[in-house]
Protein backbone atom coordinates (compact mmCIF):
# COMPACT_ATOMS: atom_id res chain seq x y z
CA UNK A 1 0.00 0.00 0.00
CA UNK A 2 1.21 3.43 -0.99
CA UNK A 3 1.38 5.75 2.06
CA UNK A 4 3.36 8.99 1.73
CA UNK A 5 5.19 9.77 4.97
CA UNK A 6 4.62 13.54 4.60
CA UNK A 7 0.83 13.18 4.98
CA UNK A 8 -1.45 12.62 7.97
CA UNK A 9 -4.36 10.22 7.90
CA UNK A 10 -7.87 9.88 9.33
CA UNK A 11 -9.65 6.71 10.39
CA UNK A 12 -12.27 7.50 7.74
CA UNK A 13 -9.49 7.08 5.14
CA UNK A 14 -8.72 10.66 4.12
CA UNK A 15 -5.19 12.01 3.85
CA UNK A 16 -4.11 15.57 4.70
CA UNK A 17 -1.06 17.51 3.61
CA UNK A 18 -0.43 20.81 5.40
CA UNK A 19 1.25 23.97 4.17
CA UNK A 20 0.91 26.85 6.62
CA UNK A 21 -2.79 27.05 7.49
CA UNK A 22 -3.87 25.25 4.30
CA UNK A 23 -4.78 21.55 4.44
CA UNK A 24 -5.08 19.61 1.17
CA UNK A 25 -7.40 16.60 1.52
CA UNK A 26 -7.99 13.46 -0.53
CA UNK A 27 -8.74 9.78 0.03
CA UNK A 28 -6.10 7.14 0.62
CA UNK A 29 -4.83 4.46 -1.72
CA UNK A 30 -6.43 1.93 0.64
CA UNK A 31 -9.82 3.68 0.35
CA UNK A 32 -9.75 3.85 -3.45
CA UNK A 33 -8.76 0.19 -3.67
CA UNK A 34 -11.64 -0.80 -1.38
CA UNK A 35 -14.12 1.19 -3.45
CA UNK A 36 -12.94 0.07 -6.87
CA UNK A 37 -13.34 2.29 -9.92
CA UNK A 38 -14.74 5.62 -8.79
CA UNK A 39 -17.54 6.75 -11.11
CA UNK A 40 -18.99 9.80 -9.33
CA UNK A 41 -17.58 12.40 -6.98
CA UNK A 42 -19.60 15.11 -5.26
CA UNK A 43 -17.57 18.01 -3.96
CA UNK A 44 -18.61 21.16 -2.07
CA UNK A 45 -18.63 24.78 -3.28
CA UNK A 46 -15.69 26.93 -2.33
CA UNK A 47 -16.46 29.17 0.62
CA UNK A 48 -18.29 26.46 2.52
CA UNK A 49 -17.38 26.02 6.17
CA UNK A 50 -16.84 22.49 7.43
CA UNK A 51 -16.29 21.06 10.87
CA UNK A 52 -13.93 18.26 11.72
CA UNK A 53 -15.67 14.89 11.13
CA UNK A 54 -18.39 16.51 9.01
CA UNK A 55 -19.25 15.17 5.54
CA UNK A 56 -18.20 17.54 2.74
CA UNK A 57 -19.05 15.32 -0.23
CA UNK A 58 -19.18 11.76 -1.45
CA UNK A 59 -17.32 9.35 -3.63
CA UNK A 60 -19.17 6.55 -5.40
CA UNK A 61 -18.21 3.32 -7.15
CA UNK A 62 -20.35 0.51 -8.55
CA UNK A 63 -19.84 -1.26 -5.22
CA UNK A 64 -20.60 1.49 -2.74
CA UNK A 65 -21.02 5.16 -1.94
CA UNK A 66 -18.90 6.67 0.77
CA UNK A 67 -19.00 10.04 2.54
CA UNK A 68 -15.97 12.28 2.41
CA UNK A 69 -15.27 13.26 6.01
CA UNK A 70 -13.35 16.41 6.78
CA UNK A 71 -10.30 15.71 8.94
CA UNK A 72 -10.13 19.38 10.06
CA UNK A 73 -12.41 22.40 10.57
CA UNK A 74 -12.24 25.47 8.34
CA UNK A 75 -13.24 27.04 5.05
CA UNK A 76 -13.11 25.22 1.72
CA UNK A 77 -10.91 27.54 -0.34
CA UNK A 78 -10.27 25.35 -3.37
CA UNK A 79 -11.98 22.36 -5.01
CA UNK A 80 -10.50 19.98 -7.59
CA UNK A 81 -13.28 20.39 -10.18
CA UNK A 82 -11.41 18.22 -12.68
CA UNK A 83 -12.32 15.14 -10.67
CA UNK A 84 -16.01 15.56 -11.47
CA UNK A 85 -15.37 14.71 -15.13
CA UNK A 86 -12.37 12.45 -14.51
CA UNK A 87 -13.21 10.53 -11.33
CA UNK A 88 -10.81 7.74 -12.32
CA UNK A 89 -7.98 10.10 -11.31
CA UNK A 90 -8.78 9.20 -7.70
CA UNK A 91 -7.95 5.56 -8.45
CA UNK A 92 -4.90 6.33 -10.57
CA UNK A 93 -3.25 8.97 -8.42
CA UNK A 94 -4.98 9.37 -5.04
CA UNK A 95 -2.23 11.43 -3.36
CA UNK A 96 -1.37 13.96 -6.07
CA UNK A 97 -3.72 14.61 -9.00
CA UNK A 98 -6.56 13.03 -6.99
CA UNK A 99 -6.64 15.73 -4.28
CA UNK A 100 -10.18 16.87 -3.52
CA UNK A 101 -10.30 20.08 -1.52
CA UNK A 102 -8.07 22.62 0.20
CA UNK A 103 -9.27 23.77 3.60
CA UNK A 104 -8.08 26.93 5.39
CA UNK A 105 -7.85 25.54 8.90
CA UNK A 106 -9.47 27.27 11.89
CA UNK A 107 -7.95 24.97 14.46
CA UNK A 108 -4.60 23.52 13.39
CA UNK A 109 -4.51 21.71 16.76
CA UNK A 110 -6.98 19.23 15.25
CA UNK A 111 -4.10 17.82 13.21
CA UNK A 112 -2.97 16.11 16.40
CA UNK A 113 -6.07 13.90 16.20
CA UNK A 114 -4.83 12.38 12.94
CA UNK A 115 -2.64 9.34 12.37
CA UNK A 116 0.88 9.12 11.00
CA UNK A 117 1.51 6.90 7.96
CA UNK A 118 2.70 4.08 10.24
CA UNK A 119 -0.27 4.40 12.57
CA UNK A 120 -2.68 4.45 9.63
CA UNK A 121 -1.07 1.38 8.12
CA UNK A 122 -1.51 -0.49 11.40
CA UNK A 123 -5.11 0.72 11.55
CA UNK A 124 -5.96 -0.58 8.06
CA UNK A 125 -4.31 -3.92 8.83
CA UNK A 126 -6.53 -4.28 11.90
CA UNK A 127 -9.59 -3.24 9.92
CA UNK A 128 -8.85 -5.44 6.92
CA UNK B 1 -18.56 -20.80 3.09
CA UNK B 2 -18.41 -23.04 0.01
CA UNK B 3 -15.69 -22.62 -2.61
CA UNK B 4 -15.83 -23.52 -6.27
CA UNK B 5 -13.08 -25.69 -7.72
CA UNK B 6 -11.67 -22.54 -9.37
CA UNK B 7 -11.13 -20.70 -6.07
CA UNK B 8 -7.37 -21.18 -6.31
CA UNK B 9 -7.36 -19.67 -9.82
CA UNK B 10 -9.27 -16.63 -8.57
CA UNK B 11 -6.76 -16.09 -5.78
CA UNK B 12 -3.84 -16.55 -8.15
CA UNK B 13 -5.37 -13.90 -10.43
CA UNK B 14 -5.67 -11.49 -7.49
CA UNK B 15 -9.46 -11.41 -7.36
CA UNK B 16 -11.37 -9.59 -4.64
CA UNK B 17 -13.47 -12.36 -3.13
CA UNK B 18 -16.89 -11.87 -1.55
CA UNK B 19 -19.61 -14.03 -0.04
CA UNK B 20 -22.54 -14.67 -2.36
CA UNK B 21 -25.38 -17.08 -1.50
CA UNK B 22 -23.08 -19.08 0.78
CA UNK B 23 -20.22 -19.20 -1.73
CA UNK B 24 -16.89 -17.39 -1.78
CA UNK B 25 -16.90 -15.86 -5.27
CA UNK B 26 -14.78 -13.33 -7.19
CA UNK B 27 -16.35 -9.86 -7.16
CA UNK B 28 -13.75 -8.55 -9.60
CA UNK B 29 -10.16 -9.04 -10.72
CA UNK B 30 -9.06 -5.68 -12.08
CA UNK B 31 -12.25 -3.61 -11.77
CA UNK B 32 -15.98 -4.05 -12.26
CA UNK B 33 -16.28 -1.30 -14.89
CA UNK B 34 -13.29 -2.50 -16.93
CA UNK B 35 -14.53 -6.09 -16.86
CA UNK B 36 -18.08 -5.13 -17.92
CA UNK B 37 -16.67 -3.13 -20.84
CA UNK B 38 -14.43 -6.04 -21.88
CA UNK B 39 -17.52 -8.26 -22.19
CA UNK B 40 -19.29 -5.72 -24.40
CA UNK B 41 -16.22 -5.15 -26.59
CA UNK B 42 -14.42 -8.53 -26.61
CA UNK B 43 -15.37 -11.23 -24.11
CA UNK B 44 -15.08 -12.15 -20.45
CA UNK B 45 -14.76 -15.45 -18.62
CA UNK B 46 -16.85 -15.99 -15.49
CA UNK B 47 -16.84 -18.78 -12.93
CA UNK B 48 -20.51 -19.43 -12.18
CA UNK B 49 -20.05 -22.82 -10.57
CA UNK B 50 -22.08 -21.66 -7.59
CA UNK B 51 -25.21 -22.19 -9.68
CA UNK B 52 -26.96 -25.45 -8.91
CA UNK B 53 -27.22 -28.29 -11.42
CA UNK B 54 -30.17 -30.53 -10.51
CA UNK B 55 -30.46 -33.72 -12.51
CA UNK B 56 -33.97 -35.13 -12.99
CA UNK B 57 -33.81 -38.66 -14.37
CA UNK B 58 -36.37 -41.38 -14.96
CA UNK B 59 -39.08 -42.57 -17.33
CA UNK B 60 -41.57 -39.87 -16.31
CA UNK B 61 -38.97 -37.18 -15.50
CA UNK B 62 -39.87 -34.96 -18.43
CA UNK B 63 -43.64 -34.94 -17.92
CA UNK B 64 -43.31 -34.69 -14.14
CA UNK B 65 -41.05 -31.66 -14.43
CA UNK B 66 -43.31 -30.11 -17.05
CA UNK B 67 -46.06 -29.92 -14.40
CA UNK B 68 -43.74 -27.88 -12.16
CA UNK B 69 -42.41 -25.26 -14.56
CA UNK B 70 -43.96 -22.59 -16.78
CA UNK B 71 -42.71 -23.85 -20.15
CA UNK B 72 -43.40 -27.00 -22.16
CA UNK B 73 -40.75 -29.70 -21.93
CA UNK B 74 -42.37 -32.55 -23.90
CA UNK B 75 -41.31 -30.83 -27.13
CA UNK B 76 -37.87 -29.71 -25.97
CA UNK B 77 -35.46 -31.56 -28.28
CA UNK B 78 -32.33 -33.21 -26.98
CA UNK B 79 -29.51 -30.73 -27.18
CA UNK B 80 -31.61 -27.69 -26.36
CA UNK B 81 -32.23 -25.63 -23.23
CA UNK B 82 -35.23 -23.50 -22.29
CA UNK B 83 -35.71 -20.73 -19.74
CA UNK B 84 -38.61 -21.36 -17.35
CA UNK B 85 -39.98 -20.35 -13.97
CA UNK B 86 -40.74 -22.50 -10.96
CA UNK B 87 -43.91 -21.12 -9.34
CA UNK B 88 -45.71 -21.79 -6.09
CA UNK B 89 -49.47 -22.32 -6.10
CA UNK B 90 -50.02 -18.58 -5.52
CA UNK B 91 -48.18 -17.87 -8.76
CA UNK B 92 -45.15 -16.48 -6.90
CA UNK B 93 -41.72 -17.17 -8.36
CA UNK B 94 -39.71 -19.77 -6.45
CA UNK B 95 -36.86 -19.57 -8.95
CA UNK B 96 -35.97 -18.89 -12.55
CA UNK B 97 -34.20 -21.74 -14.29
CA UNK B 98 -32.72 -23.14 -17.44
CA UNK B 99 -33.89 -26.66 -18.25
CA UNK B 100 -31.48 -28.68 -20.42
CA UNK B 101 -32.74 -31.70 -22.35
CA UNK B 102 -29.93 -34.28 -22.25
CA UNK B 103 -31.94 -37.39 -23.12
CA UNK B 104 -35.62 -38.37 -23.27
CA UNK B 105 -35.40 -39.47 -19.63
CA UNK B 106 -32.76 -36.99 -18.38
CA UNK B 107 -32.99 -33.25 -17.81
CA UNK B 108 -30.80 -30.76 -16.03
CA UNK B 109 -32.30 -27.88 -14.12
CA UNK B 110 -29.83 -25.04 -13.65
CA UNK B 111 -30.89 -23.05 -10.61
CA UNK B 112 -29.82 -19.96 -8.73
CA UNK B 113 -27.21 -20.74 -6.05
CA UNK B 114 -29.38 -19.48 -3.21
CA UNK B 115 -32.32 -21.65 -4.29
CA UNK B 116 -30.71 -24.88 -5.49
CA UNK B 117 -31.31 -26.86 -2.30
CA UNK B 118 -34.94 -25.78 -2.00
CA UNK B 119 -35.62 -26.30 -5.72
CA UNK B 120 -34.19 -29.81 -5.46
CA UNK B 121 -36.43 -30.65 -2.53
CA UNK B 122 -39.47 -29.00 -4.19
CA UNK B 123 -38.98 -31.07 -7.35
CA UNK B 124 -38.11 -34.32 -5.53
CA UNK B 125 -41.31 -34.11 -3.46
CA UNK B 126 -43.45 -33.70 -6.59
CA UNK B 127 -42.18 -36.25 -9.10
CA UNK B 128 -43.41 -39.81 -9.49
CA UNK B 129 -41.68 -42.74 -7.86
CA UNK B 130 -38.77 -43.95 -9.91
CA UNK B 131 -37.64 -40.45 -10.89
CA UNK B 132 -34.34 -39.48 -9.30
CA UNK B 133 -33.72 -35.84 -8.45
CA UNK B 134 -30.10 -35.08 -7.60
CA UNK B 135 -28.40 -31.75 -6.84
CA UNK B 136 -24.95 -32.39 -8.30
CA UNK B 137 -23.23 -30.17 -5.75
CA UNK B 138 -19.46 -30.21 -6.00
CA UNK B 139 -19.40 -32.33 -9.16
CA UNK B 140 -19.85 -29.83 -11.97
CA UNK B 141 -18.09 -26.55 -12.69
CA UNK B 142 -19.76 -23.91 -14.86
CA UNK B 143 -17.74 -21.40 -16.90
CA UNK B 144 -19.44 -18.63 -18.84
CA UNK B 145 -17.56 -17.09 -21.77
CA UNK B 146 -19.55 -14.03 -22.81
CA UNK B 147 -19.09 -11.35 -25.43
CA UNK B 148 -18.89 -10.83 -29.19
CA UNK B 149 -15.59 -12.76 -29.42
CA UNK B 150 -16.69 -15.66 -27.18
CA UNK B 151 -17.47 -18.15 -29.94
CA UNK B 152 -14.27 -17.51 -31.88
CA UNK B 153 -12.16 -17.76 -28.71
CA UNK B 154 -13.86 -21.00 -27.68
CA UNK B 155 -13.08 -22.45 -31.09
CA UNK B 156 -9.46 -21.36 -30.83
CA UNK B 157 -9.22 -22.94 -27.37
CA UNK B 158 -10.82 -26.28 -28.24
CA UNK B 159 -10.62 -26.77 -32.00
CA UNK B 160 -14.41 -27.24 -32.05
CA UNK B 161 -16.89 -25.27 -34.12
CA UNK B 162 -19.37 -23.50 -31.87
CA UNK B 163 -20.61 -21.03 -34.48
CA UNK B 164 -23.30 -23.41 -35.89
CA UNK B 165 -24.75 -23.81 -32.38
CA UNK B 166 -28.06 -21.96 -32.18
CA UNK B 167 -29.07 -19.79 -29.24
CA UNK B 168 -30.14 -22.13 -26.38
CA UNK B 169 -28.67 -25.14 -28.19
CA UNK B 170 -25.88 -27.20 -26.66
CA UNK B 171 -23.40 -29.84 -27.67
CA UNK B 172 -21.34 -32.36 -25.75
CA UNK B 173 -17.69 -33.01 -26.39
CA UNK B 174 -14.73 -34.53 -24.67
CA UNK B 175 -11.79 -32.91 -22.90
CA UNK B 176 -9.10 -35.16 -21.38
CA UNK B 177 -11.54 -38.05 -21.66
CA UNK B 178 -14.29 -36.27 -19.75
CA UNK B 179 -17.56 -34.91 -21.09
CA UNK B 180 -18.13 -31.17 -21.39
CA UNK B 181 -21.54 -29.68 -22.20
CA UNK B 182 -21.40 -26.31 -23.99
CA UNK B 183 -24.52 -24.23 -24.54
CA UNK B 184 -25.12 -20.99 -26.44
CA UNK B 185 -26.56 -19.29 -23.36
CA UNK B 186 -25.75 -16.49 -20.96
CA UNK B 187 -27.00 -13.73 -18.75
CA UNK B 188 -25.10 -10.71 -20.01
CA UNK B 189 -27.09 -9.67 -23.07
CA UNK B 190 -24.17 -10.67 -25.30
CA UNK B 191 -23.57 -13.69 -27.47
CA UNK B 192 -21.77 -16.33 -25.47
CA UNK B 193 -21.28 -19.87 -24.28
CA UNK B 194 -21.60 -21.67 -20.99
CA UNK B 195 -19.46 -24.73 -20.27
CA UNK B 196 -20.55 -27.42 -17.81
CA UNK B 197 -17.70 -29.76 -16.98
CA UNK B 198 -16.61 -32.23 -14.30
CA UNK B 199 -14.71 -30.35 -11.59
CA UNK B 200 -11.54 -32.35 -12.37
CA UNK B 201 -10.98 -30.59 -15.70
CA UNK B 202 -12.36 -27.16 -14.77
CA UNK B 203 -8.95 -25.60 -14.17
CA UNK B 204 -7.64 -26.89 -17.50
CA UNK B 205 -10.64 -25.51 -19.37
CA UNK B 206 -10.52 -22.16 -17.51
CA UNK B 207 -6.84 -21.68 -18.36
CA UNK B 208 -7.26 -22.79 -21.97
CA UNK B 209 -10.08 -20.30 -22.58
CA UNK B 210 -8.16 -17.47 -20.94
CA UNK B 211 -4.97 -18.24 -22.87
CA UNK B 212 -6.81 -18.54 -26.19
CA UNK B 213 -8.55 -15.25 -25.52
CA UNK B 214 -5.59 -13.31 -24.20
CA UNK B 215 -4.71 -11.62 -27.49
CA UNK B 216 -8.38 -10.96 -28.23
CA UNK B 217 -8.95 -8.93 -25.06
CA UNK B 218 -10.66 -11.67 -23.04
CA UNK B 219 -10.35 -11.13 -19.29
CA UNK B 220 -11.57 -12.98 -16.21
CA UNK B 221 -14.71 -11.30 -14.86
CA UNK B 222 -16.36 -11.40 -11.47
CA UNK B 223 -19.88 -11.21 -10.16
CA UNK B 224 -19.68 -7.40 -10.05
CA UNK B 225 -19.43 -7.16 -13.84
CA UNK B 226 -22.02 -9.90 -14.24
CA UNK B 227 -24.48 -7.80 -12.24
CA UNK B 228 -23.78 -4.64 -14.28
CA UNK B 229 -24.23 -6.55 -17.55
CA UNK B 230 -27.46 -8.27 -16.57
CA UNK B 231 -28.99 -4.99 -15.37
CA UNK B 232 -28.02 -3.32 -18.66
CA UNK B 233 -29.66 -6.27 -20.46
CA UNK B 234 -32.79 -5.95 -18.28
CA UNK B 235 -32.39 -9.49 -16.94
CA UNK B 236 -34.04 -10.19 -13.59
CA UNK B 237 -32.17 -11.59 -10.60
CA UNK B 238 -33.73 -13.68 -7.87
CA UNK B 239 -33.86 -11.77 -4.60
CA UNK B 240 -33.97 -8.46 -6.48
CA UNK B 241 -36.67 -8.30 -9.18
CA UNK B 242 -38.24 -11.66 -8.44
CA UNK B 243 -39.12 -13.64 -5.32
CA UNK B 244 -41.94 -15.76 -3.91
CA UNK B 245 -44.21 -12.73 -3.61
CA UNK B 246 -43.67 -11.61 -7.22
CA UNK B 247 -45.47 -13.12 -10.17
CA UNK B 248 -44.52 -13.33 -13.85
CA UNK B 249 -47.08 -10.70 -14.91
CA UNK B 250 -45.59 -7.85 -12.88
CA UNK B 251 -42.01 -9.06 -13.50
CA UNK B 252 -42.49 -8.82 -17.27
CA UNK B 253 -41.85 -12.55 -17.63
CA UNK B 254 -45.01 -13.72 -19.37
CA UNK B 255 -42.86 -14.57 -22.41
CA UNK B 256 -41.52 -17.40 -20.22
CA UNK B 257 -44.98 -18.71 -19.31
CA UNK B 258 -46.81 -21.09 -21.65
CA UNK B 259 -50.42 -21.09 -20.46
CA UNK B 260 -51.52 -23.33 -23.32
CA UNK B 261 -49.22 -26.25 -22.60
CA UNK B 262 -51.38 -27.93 -19.92
CA UNK B 263 -51.58 -27.64 -16.17
CA UNK B 264 -48.65 -26.70 -13.96
CA UNK B 265 -48.30 -25.43 -10.41
CA UNK B 266 -49.21 -21.74 -10.32
CA UNK B 267 -51.06 -21.73 -13.66
CA UNK B 268 -54.43 -20.85 -12.17
CA UNK B 269 -52.93 -18.04 -10.10
CA UNK B 270 -51.23 -16.62 -13.20
CA UNK B 271 -54.50 -16.79 -15.16
CA UNK B 272 -56.22 -14.88 -12.35
CA UNK B 273 -53.42 -12.32 -12.30
CA UNK B 274 -53.79 -11.83 -16.06
CA UNK B 275 -57.49 -11.04 -15.64
CA UNK B 276 -56.89 -7.87 -13.62
CA UNK B 277 -54.55 -4.92 -14.15
CA UNK B 278 -51.29 -5.49 -12.26
CA UNK B 279 -50.59 -3.29 -9.22
CA UNK B 280 -47.03 -2.68 -10.40
CA UNK B 281 -44.72 -3.51 -13.23
CA UNK B 282 -41.00 -3.71 -13.81
CA UNK B 283 -39.41 -0.75 -15.59
CA UNK B 284 -36.03 0.72 -16.30
CA UNK B 285 -34.93 4.05 -14.85
CA UNK B 286 -32.05 6.08 -16.25
CA UNK B 287 -30.51 8.61 -13.87
CA UNK B 288 -30.20 12.21 -14.96
CA UNK B 289 -27.93 13.02 -12.01
CA UNK B 290 -24.62 11.59 -10.94
CA UNK B 291 -25.70 9.06 -8.32
CA UNK B 292 -26.15 5.30 -8.40
CA UNK B 293 -29.57 3.93 -7.40
CA UNK B 294 -29.43 1.15 -4.80
CA UNK B 295 -31.84 -1.69 -4.03
CA UNK B 296 -34.68 -0.51 -1.77
CA UNK B 297 -34.53 3.17 -2.74
CA UNK B 298 -38.01 4.78 -2.97
CA UNK B 299 -39.18 5.88 -6.44
CA UNK B 300 -41.96 8.16 -7.66
CA UNK B 301 -43.02 10.12 -10.71
CA UNK B 302 -45.24 12.55 -8.84
CA UNK B 303 -45.02 13.77 -5.28
CA UNK B 304 -45.68 10.54 -3.41
CA UNK B 305 -43.33 7.56 -3.47
CA UNK B 306 -45.08 4.82 -5.46
CA UNK B 307 -42.34 2.35 -6.22
CA UNK B 308 -39.00 0.89 -5.25
CA UNK B 309 -35.62 0.19 -6.85
CA UNK B 310 -34.83 -3.53 -7.11
CA UNK B 311 -31.34 -3.21 -8.67
CA UNK B 312 -29.14 -0.28 -9.55
CA UNK B 313 -25.72 0.23 -11.02
CA UNK B 314 -23.50 2.41 -13.16
CA UNK B 315 -23.68 1.44 -16.82
CA UNK B 316 -20.22 1.90 -18.35
CA UNK B 317 -21.67 1.40 -21.83
CA UNK B 318 -24.20 4.24 -21.41
CA UNK B 319 -21.92 6.20 -19.06
CA UNK B 320 -24.97 6.70 -16.88
CA UNK B 321 -26.43 5.23 -13.71
CA UNK B 322 -29.43 2.94 -14.28
CA UNK B 323 -31.93 0.96 -12.23
CA UNK B 324 -34.62 -1.66 -12.42
CA UNK B 325 -37.67 -0.72 -10.37
CA UNK B 326 -41.33 -1.44 -9.79
CA UNK B 327 -43.87 1.30 -10.51
CA UNK B 328 -47.66 1.37 -10.89
CA UNK B 329 -48.59 0.81 -14.58
CA UNK B 330 -49.96 4.33 -14.95
CA UNK B 331 -46.50 5.71 -14.09
CA UNK B 332 -44.47 3.08 -15.93
CA UNK B 333 -44.45 5.09 -19.14
CA UNK B 334 -41.18 5.49 -21.08
CA UNK B 335 -39.71 9.00 -20.95
CA UNK B 336 -41.82 9.99 -17.93
CA UNK B 337 -39.72 12.00 -15.45
CA UNK B 338 -39.15 10.19 -12.17
CA UNK B 339 -37.18 10.59 -8.98
CA UNK B 340 -35.23 8.17 -6.83
CA UNK B 341 -34.53 8.98 -3.21
CA UNK B 342 -30.87 8.32 -2.44
CA UNK B 343 -29.31 9.16 0.90
CA UNK B 344 -32.22 11.45 1.78
CA UNK B 345 -32.29 13.37 -1.52
CA UNK B 346 -34.63 13.00 -4.46
CA UNK B 347 -32.51 12.65 -7.58
CA UNK B 348 -33.84 13.08 -11.11
CA UNK B 349 -34.33 10.04 -13.35
CA UNK B 350 -36.44 9.03 -16.32
CA UNK B 351 -38.53 5.92 -17.00
CA UNK B 352 -36.88 3.89 -19.77
CA UNK B 353 -37.96 0.90 -21.84
CA UNK B 354 -36.06 -2.32 -21.17
CA UNK B 355 -33.51 -3.52 -22.04
CA UNK B 356 -31.15 -0.58 -21.65
CA UNK B 357 -28.75 -2.20 -24.11
CA UNK B 358 -29.56 -4.46 -27.02
CA UNK B 359 -27.03 -6.87 -28.41
CA UNK B 360 -25.47 -5.69 -31.63
CA UNK B 361 -25.22 -8.04 -34.58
Amino acid sequence: MNLPADAKYSKSHEWVRVEGDLATVGITDYAQAQLGEVVYIELPQTGRLVHQDESFGSVESVKAVSDLISPVSGEIVEVNEELVDSPETVNEDPYTAGWMVIIRMDEPGELNDLLSAEEYQAFTEEEG
Amino acid sequence: MMRTVLNGEHRRLGATLVEFAGWEMPLSYTGIVAEALAVRQAAGLFDVSHMGVIEVRGASARLDLERLVTRALHDLPEGRARYALLLNSRGGILDDLFVYSLAPDCLWVVANAANAERDCRWIAERVNEGVQVTWRLGEIAILALQGPRAVAVATAATGLEFAPLRRFGFLRWSLEGQEVLTSRTGYTGEDGLEFFCPVGIAETLWRRLLEAGHGAGVVPCGLGARDVLRIEAGNVLYGHEINEDTGPVEANLMWAVDLAKGDFIGREAVLNACAVPPARCLVGLAMEERAIPRQGAPVGTDDAPTGVVTSGTFSPTLNQAIALAYLPPAEAVPDRPAWIELRGRRRQARVTALPFIRRHG
